[in-house]
């Protein structure tokens, strides 16, 4: 006999015990924990409130994005003006800092790709 | 209820009137399942709302590929895992032994008027008890597990061979 069949038999086994020994107990909690009915107005007030929050939430951080953007090109704009070599450098730290965030993006996905 | 994939259709073009009546339908279902998760009245009914909060953020990416009452368990399962993962590194890190034993004992009051098969269930890490209860008690297959858990199929087949092996002899004990 395979061993994958054994391994199917040993499922079907575990299965068959569960159903018995538990399954019937987590049925009755069930049946005894059926939770009290959620008014259709209660929940859509939940869904409003809740899409509100994100969307302003939403808001906070792209103003705080802009504000970031807006320093970092004041800033370069600062350091233009000074040294060229300088500003040569910061954007080579960020070209290379952006690639290896990418890298490591990259290599995160593969490795979850990969565990499937 | 109107058919299901309207209402999935009309949520996740955003009308909230769909999404609270999907919501509305399945909150029994879901609660249920947090409670055979967590093995407390309370902390489902946190697990059920931290899940449809999920959901509300989320149903913008819902794509078909499984029904929206796994779609829930799926957010819930991860939602109790990473609370899970988060209390332990908490523990880890407070070391405080004493604390941990405290709420261990809470936990297993409340759980002692539950029958034996149940507790021994609450017993199990929530990584070993989330496959053996959609395994065998919802009855989705290994790969769904795997799927909606995000691990390897291997380790949904070995975590359900420990859990129900760990629960047989839990009971046998106890008999």
């Amino acid at each position: 006999m395979s061993r994958r069949h054994h391994e199917d038999k040993d499922l079907e086994a575990d299965r068959i015990w569960f159903e018995r020994h538990v399954g019937q107990e987590l049925a009755k909690l069930d049946a005894d924990s059926e939770p009290s009915p959620v008014r259709i107005q209660d929940m859509e007030r939940f869904v409003a409130e809740h899409k509100r929050h994100v969307k302003a939430k939403l808001r906070k951080e792209l103003a705080a994005l802009w504000l970031i953007a807006v320093i970092l090109f004041c800033g370069m704009q600062w350091v233009v003006e000074r040294s060229w070599i300088w500003f040569a450098a910061f954007q080579s730290a960020a070209a290379i800092g952006g690639i290896m965030g990418a890298a490591a993006f990259y290599a995160k996905g593969l490795r979850a790709w990969k565990k499937r | 209820m109107q058919d299901e994939e309207e209402l999935l259709k009309a949520a996740i073009r955003g009308d909230e009137r769909a999404l609270s009546r999907l919501l509305q339908h399945h909150y029994p279902f879901l609660f249920q399942y947090a409670l055979k998760l967590t093995m407390n009245r309370h902390r489902a009914e946190d697990i059920a709302q931290d899940t449809m909060l999920k959901a509300i953020e989320n149903i913008s990416g819902f794509q078909f590929r499984a029904k929206f009452s796994t779609w829930l368990l799926t957010i819930a399962s991860r939602l109790v895992i990473d609370g899970a993962r988060r209390r332990e590194r908490e523990r880890k890190w407070l070391r405080k032994e004493e604390a941990e034993w405290t709420n261990r004992g809470a936990e297993s009051r409340r759980m002692k008027d539950w029958p034996h098969a149940l507790q021994a269930l609450g017993e199990l890490e929530e990584q070993v008890r989330i496959p053996v209860l959609l395994k065998y008690y919802y009855g989705y297959s290994q790969d769904e597990i795997a799927d909606m858990l995000d691990i390897p199929a291997g380790t949904v087949k070995s975590r359900l061979h420990a859990g129900v092996k760990r629960l047989r002899k839990e009971l046998a004990d106890s008999e």
